[in-house]
């Protein structure tokens, strides 16, 4: 099977149906940094191949997989896909899609359509459409992805775990099905062994020993039967404890940088509590605000009312001054009048206007003789006329004088201000100010300050929440990228790290103590059983029992055998094609040797490098693990090709994390010579979010650049988007 | 040894490993090279043949492991 294609529309980040990678049958690169959706492509190549998922568990979660951003475009009534196609080669050109139409409804509300799960086929008949699951099972099933797709480096061991062996035998040794006729021929064996027992107690020749050996066989039988259930218990726990500690080294630095973080959690979560805590702390309840809080402004308006009052005072005394001029002004008008007055009548005659009086005008008037120059003045003649006009002066000055003297009566009594209310108010801003104002003020400064406190604390602590956000956010993406470790896991500390070594210590020695006694009461077993064996029955049914027990004891010991053979010959064959792959992958380093070894007590195999002088390599680094581990999974699929006649795709998610800059390029290129496909997903050949181009340049494969959409908003998935990019082509 | 069609190559294989267990050969004193397929080591005469033989079709046919064991049973009490 060769993978062509696969394109991915609106999956998570990868947003549109523009989203393509085209693959040869050597290695393709997809690099990307932390964030630009490497691990999403190898989980939308999962989502594909899931057919054990059922129809409506894949309908209930497809929304989780929907696009944030084609989400966020969705108009009410528009339906968008959320698809994922493989083109590939497996007996002719074939091709598999998954699909779910989502339609928005309403805010916040989608349909999702019934999966629609398609495949496409081209035989000699035409092209056939399929159903997409059945083709899956057909070409890529469930044990061949587990053969094939890799996340993480430390899931390249395809020989860790209780029922890899089985698996990896069963799928690609020459034999399979052995374990079951194993454990056959065994049950058979206990079944004539217990008729035997039986057929012997009734044997006269042999019934006493028979019953003895039988009860003791029995008794043993429960022991063994409890050793070994504690054996599995003890190892079950030491096998959980080694894969705890395994993940916990493997992920040492993961686990540094979130205990890191958590300590960093931890100090912000107790300084926004204490924050939390100087807030409520802070009285604003009854006995401050409810019976003062009024009162604050009290300062503040005292001091408005006080400028108020001395801007009418200034007001006041300008006005003042203004009216006692006005009056001063009009005063002196009057008295201009008064001497304008007199002095017109002075200008008229050289006698004053009051002399002679009316009285003695008028008798001169009427005697027709001026009195004052003794002179006649008939009615008609010029002095006559004089005095007539004298006398009328008189009157006006007499009329004048009464007017000007009521005016100065009016003037002297006007008043601006005939009441007191500036003064007043003025004398209660100063008693309102001194004392009482201080006392107030007091009050109103001390709200004043504890409101001032709770503002900055409440400030301080708006920030280290927005601190602890993205803390855990931090921590968030910590565990994504971390995959197979569990929160819990990362929160072990060296204590508990010690404590894990000191009870898998204890029950490894349990273990060993167990083993002993085990041995003891088979080897046990065994005497009593041979003992059975050469009972000397009396009757003839009694020994047709044992010959019959015998040739059960005798087939299941040659089966037992015969399994372990072709096990042996399958890790062999699997050995030396890893090691071939061993020395391709590490032409310039030291590389060691793979050895695989049987645990028979535990029926599992695991992996061990060794020098070639024999010497096991207790510790080897990283990146001598993964290209260990790369070749015994080259070597597997070399089995799967010698087997089905069909090459599989290796696909590795994020596999290569141990090697160095420098290792890169030659690693690549062998992988690329070795003319397996594969398909790398990795942030190999990135350096502060650029990529080395130059290196690139020297690879012979495909690569593929993925890379997040620039303007994106870190806290807003809705924002984000993954462009892929062919940034070289294979040689 | 001959392939017969009429079993999954993976039986006949199965067959071919435990027959040519060197202790069995010896206890049952059988020659492999003469068992050309299940078919044929069914109608063997030989006890211990005949009982792998059986035990392997069992499996092969997915009977019960009841079953198998009362054929191979009564075949063995037959035969020796």
């Amino acid at each position: 099977m060769i993978i062509r294609r696969i394109e991915i529309e609106n999956f998570r980040s990868y947003y549109g149906n523009e989203n393509v990678f085209k693959f040869g049958e050597g290695l393709t690169l997809i690099i990307g940094d932390n964030g630009d959706g490497k691990t999403t492509v190898f989980e939308a190549l999962q989502w594909l191949l899931d057919i054990s998922s059922t129809d409506d568990a894949q309908k209930s979660h497809a929304l989780d997989n929907f696009s944030e951003m084609r989400k966020s475009k969705l108009e009410i009534g528009e339906s968008a896909n959320l698809r994922v196609k493989m083109d590939f080669e497996h007996d002719g050109h074939k091709s598999v899609e998954k699909l779910f139409v989502i339609t928005k409804k309403g805010e916040d509300y989608y349909d999702v359509s019934d999966i629609k799960f398609k495949g496409k086929e081209d035989t000699d008949e035409g092209r056939l459409s399929p159903d997409g699951r059945g083709l899956i099972k057909r070409c890529f099933d469930a044990e061949m992805q587990h053969f094939s797709m890799f996340k993480g480096e430390s899931r390249l061991d395809v020989l860790d775990g209780p029922k890899a062996l089985k698996m990896l035998v069963d799928k690609y040794s020459d034999i399979k099905y052995f374990d079951e006729l194993v454990n056959l021929t065994s049950n058979f064996e206990s079944s004539a062994d217990k008729a035997f027992r039986k057929e012997s107690k009734n044997d006269e020749n042999t019934r006493s020993e028979a019953i003895r050996f039988d009860n003791e066989l029995t008794k043993l039988s429960g022991e063994i039967q409890d050793i070994r259930k504690q054996i599995k218990e003890l190892s079950t726990a030491v096998s959980s404890y080694e894969t705890m500690l395994k993940d916990l080294e493997q992920n040492q630095d993961t686990r540094d940088r979130y205990n890191e973080l958590s300590q960093a959690l931890a100090g912000k979560k107790a300084n926004a509590t204490s924050l939390k805590a100087s807030i409520d702390k802070v009285n604003l309840n009854t006995s401050l605000l409810d019976q003062y809080w009024i009162m604050c402004a009290f300062p503040d308006i005292l001091s408005a009312f006080k400028d108020k009052c001395a801007q009418l005072r200034r007001e006041k005394e300008r006005l003042h001054d203004e009216f006692l001029l006005e009056r001063g002004k009009e005063q002196g008008e009057l008295d201009a009048l008064k001497k304008e007055n007199e002095s017109l009548l002075n200008d008229d005659a050289k006698l004053p206007w009051y002399i002679p009086d009316d009285k003695y005008m008028k008798e001169m008037i009427m005697v027709h003789r001026c009195k004052v120059c003794n002179t006649p003045a008939p009615e008609g003649s010029e002095a006559y006329r004089f005095m007539v006009n004298k006398l009328e002066e008189y009157k006006k000055h007499i009329n004048e004088r009464a007017r000007i003297k009521e005016e100065q009566v009016k003037l002297s009594k006007k008043q601006l201000f005939t009441e007191e209310y500036i003064d007043e108010i003025n004398v209660l801003a100063n008693r309102l100010s001194g004392p009482e104002e201080a006392f107030i003020s007091g009050i109103a400064n001390d709200i004043n300050d504890r409101l001032e406190v709770v503002s900055r604390k409440s400030d301080e602590l708006s920030q280290v929440k927005k601190d602890i956000e993205e803390i855990e956010e931090d921590i968030s993406r910590l565990l994504i990228q971390a995959g197979n470790i569990s929160e819990e896991m990362m929160k072990k500390n060296n204590s508990d790290v010690n404590n894990m070594f000191r009870r898998k210590n204890e029950a490894e020695l349990e273990i060993k103590d167990l083993e002993f006694d085990l041995k003891g009461k088979l080897n046990r077993e065994a005497e009593v059983k041979e003992k059975m064996v050469n009972l000397k029955p009396g009757n003839s049914l009694s020994r047709l029992y044992q010959k019959v027990h015998f040739a059960f004891d005798q087939i299941a010991q040659a089966s037992m055998r015969a399994k372990e053979k072709n096990l042996y010959n399958f890790l062999n064959a699997l050995r030396e094609g890893a090691n071939l792959y061993m020395d391709r992958l590490s032409t310039k380093d030291f590389h060691g040797e793979v050895s695989l070894f049987y645990k028979k007590d535990k029926d599992e195999a695991g992996i061990r490098l060794k020098s070639s002088n024999g010497t096991y390599i207790t510790k080897p680094s990283d990146s001598q693990k993964t290209v260990m581990y790369i070749s015994i999974l080259f070597a597997v699929s070399d089995f799967a090709h010698k087997k089905t006649d069909e090459e599989y795709p290796l696909i590795f998610d994020a596999a290569t994390s141990s090697f160095g800059d420098a290792k890169e390029e030659e690693f690549y290129n062998i992988i690329n010579d070795v003319k397996k496909q594969c398909i790398v997903i990795t942030k190999d050949f990135i350096t502060g979010g650029k990529v080395r181009m130059n290196d690139v340049d020297k690879l012979t494969c495909r690569v593929y650049r993925i890379q997040k959409a620039e303007g994106f908003n870190s806290s807003d998935l809705s924002t984000i988007r993954t462009l892929v990019k062919e940034i070289k082509t294979e040689d | 040894m001959a392939k017969n069609k009429r079993y999954n190559e993976n039986y006949n294989k199965i067959l071919e490993a435990v027959l040519l267990d060197e202790k069995l050969m010896e206890y049952a004193q059988y020659e492999p090279s003469e068992i050309t397929s299940l078919e044929y080591a069914l109608g063997s005469n030989n006890a211990i043949v005949g009982a792998v033989a059986t035990i392997i079709e069992g499996l092969s046919e997915k009977k019960s492991e009841k079953e198998i064991y009362n054929t191979v049973n009564e075949l063995l009490k037959k035969k020796l």
